[in-house]
């Protein structure tokens, strides 16, 4: 079980970090 | 309202009031790196902190690097914490031999710490180590709080800033805030709770023998932890007679002030800020709606100063307290004025010399019917979710209040950082609303709102109502969902909006009645919590990066001033607005349809 969260947490941060990819390529200052 | 309520309340936010200046201009000089004393004192831990992390301070970071800084940041916190909790069998400092916690409690936990949220799905004083609670989980109270202290930085940088693609750097942001604020203001709330009577030690817990044979009734549970019913759907109660009562130990002091003072919230023990090892005056008690208040309302003042306009912060502040004085106000009003049922069997729930009246349960005798509604509203108007009473209990109005104050965005003052930047986040949202009312591009602080800032405080604002309803359409929808619910109907379906709504604004009280430690609501609310702590952080980072590149408008005869009553009626309009109008359905469909039925007859 310990697996699958990880892969839930590993999840959840790749989506964020993604988030953070997307709006800086949308204009964001960067 | 009795007036030992009212002077409650007035003395509270006199203090606050009195504090907002000084401690706003302190955060501001830290923030700023301004050789005061408490920086030159702590210039060599700082920089040792510096060399050990390999970090250089002087270097500025894009919003990009701050966000992508900040979130590595708190995702290997909670691997710590996770680790910790799945270890600390095998660990020291654990000298009630606790065994490890289980994978779906420790996720929900480490999420919950490090979002800032604390919402409780075990028992603290039965499940964690002190090693766990000390190591793990009061850490990560300073370094949650700092997280939201420096993004609510980071987003004022941005406005007193212009013409740069910079918004600060997240490593000297972050030590900074903890070193010089958030370490030496808890230590001196702990030593003010250990002279209330707190307890700090390492003690093992003591079992004490009780005067008389205790003979108590409790909902029986299965295996999970869920209530059992029976046919009709009522709880099936089990009694029980005990002889022993096992006292609670350990350091919970040092981890009580900064539950507080960063709006955390995650008690030591189960009971919270009611258990009287925790929260045990009159004194401790107004002492901790203090802390909870503190940091948010200060930083106000330190929004004005960084940005130049003090009247911008003060503004900011008024709209914040306009807005609690009618809610906390709401609460007590309520839970005093009792229950008409109780009532009609010829209760007297008058208030007296003798009794407090009202509705005294789930409250703490020692604290009455005013320290008790006016501590929920101070815990969920803030991120905090410490509680002193069990929200549960409340009559359905009273409960209400916690319920819409969260709902609101928590902006009232708001977390540690996450109160003031989701408030200019409406004051964004406010003067684009006035933009297009007077047909100007709408500006704040000098600086223009354009599409990218409006799609962006969209993102901020909207993520938490989207997972909120969602979440809880889909919980009420499944039967792992309504599972652990062990009231039907209205009150029920409170007890799951308030769930969601708690995790989802990291505020992390609970309305009770509901187990909430099952896989799913384990995993279903460590969801919520990480995407209703990041998604918006990303956002108001995003807003900073924008805002920070733009150049600074001049003041003309046109400018729309911030810093009037106008402005502060339009933020108010803005934040009841929103929050009224996203959640009233459903508020329809919980507390107010109890209200209803409560009173119809």
């Amino acid at each position: 079980m310990d697996g699958a969260f990880v892969l839930i947490g590993l999840a959840l941060y790749a989506v964020t970090h993604w988030l953070i990819s997307a709006i800086a390529r949308l204009g964001g200052g960067e | 309202m009795t007036f030992a309520s009212v002077t409650l309340i007035v003395m509270l936010l006199l203090v606050v009031l009195l504090l907002t200046r000084p401690v706003g201009l302190y955060l501001a000089d830290v923030m700023q790196g301004r050789p005061i004393w408490a920086l030159r004192t702590g210039a060599r831990t700082e920089a040792c902190i510096y060399r050990l992390a390999g970090v250089d301070p002087a270097i500025e970071m894009s919003w990009k690097k701050y966000a992508i800084a900040l979130l590595t940041f708190n995702s290997l916190g909670a691997i710590f914490v996770y680790l910790l909790q799945r270890l600390q069998a095998w660990l020291p400092l654990n000298p009630q031999h606790f065994a490890n916690v289980a994978p779906d409690s420790a996720f929900n936990t480490a999420v919950s710490f490090i979002t800032n949220t604390n919402w409780q799905g075990y028992s603290g004083e039965s499940t964690m180590s002190y090693l766990t609670q000390m190591a793990g989980l009061a850490v990560q109270n300073f370094l949650s709080a700092a997280t939201g202290i420096v993004v609510a930085i980071a987003l004022i940088r941005a406005f007193a800033r212009h013409s740069t693609a910079t918004i600060g750097n997240f490593w000297a942001d972050i030590t900074r805030c903890t070193l010089y604020v958030l370490l030496p203001i808890s230590t001196l709330l702990a030593i003010a709770f250990v002279s209330q009577g707190v307890v700090q030690n390492f003690s093992a817990y003591k079992d004490v023998p009780t005067v008389e044979a205790l003979t108590y009734q409790q909902p029986k549970t299965d295996a999970q932890g869920a209530p059992i019913n029976d046919a009709a759907g009522n709880p099936v109660q089990e009694t029980l007679t005990t002889h022993m009562q096992t006292l609670p130990m350990g350091p919970i002091a040092s981890q009580e002030s900064i539950k507080e003072l960063g709006t955390n919230g995650g008690g030591f023990v189960n009971a919270n800020s009611a258990h009287p090892f925790e929260n045990p005056t009159a004194l401790s008690n107004f002492l901790q709606m203090l802390a909870i208040l503190l940091i948010p309302a200060a930083l106000t003042n330190t929004f004005g100063r960084l940005v130049g306009d003090t009247r911008q912060g003060w503004a900011v502040f008024a709209a914040m307290l306009i807005l609690f004085v009618p809610l906390a106000a709401m609460a007590v009003y309520n839970e005093q004025g009792g229950n008409p049922r109780i009532a009609a069997l010829g209760v007297d729930q008058a208030a007296s010399e003798l009794q407090a009246g009202g509705n005294m349960e789930g409250k703490e005798a020692r604290f009455g019917i005013g320290a008790s509604a006016l501590f929920a509203t101070v815990t969920t108007g803030t991120s905090c979710g410490a509680v002193n009473s069990m929200h549960d209990s409340f009559t359905p109005l009273g409960g209400f209040v916690p319920l819409f104050q969260m709902q609101l965005g928590e902006v009232v003052f708001g977390g540690v950082g996450t109160g003031l930047y989701s408030m200019l986040i409406f004051a964004i949202i406010g003067v684009f609303i006035a933009g297009l009312m007077i047909g100007r591009t709408p500006e704040y602080l000098g600086k223009k709102i354009e599409a990218f800032e409006m799609k962006m405080s969209s993102v901020a604002i909207l993520v938490m109502p989207f997972i909120v309803l969602v979440g809880t359409a889909i919980a009420v929808s499944i039967a792992p969902g309504k599972a652990g619910v062990a009231n039907p109907g209205a009150h029920g379906f409170s007890e799951i909006l308030y769930a969601f709504t708690s995790a989802s604004n990291n505020n992390g009280s609970a309305f009770g009645g509901i187990s909430a430690n099952t896989v799913f609501y384990n995993t279903a609310l460590a969801l919520v919590m990480w995407v209703g702590r990041y998604w918006p952080i990303v956002a108001v980072l995003a807003i900073a990066g924008s805002l920070a590149a733009k150049k600074r408008v001049p003041v003309t005869a046109g400018t729309m001033p911030t810093h009037g009553p106008t402005f502060v009626v339009l933020l108010i309009g803005t934040v009841l607005l929103v929050g009224a109008l996203t959640f009233v359905p459903a508020l329809a469909l919980g507390p107010i349809v109890e209200h209803l039925t409560l009173w119809a007859h």
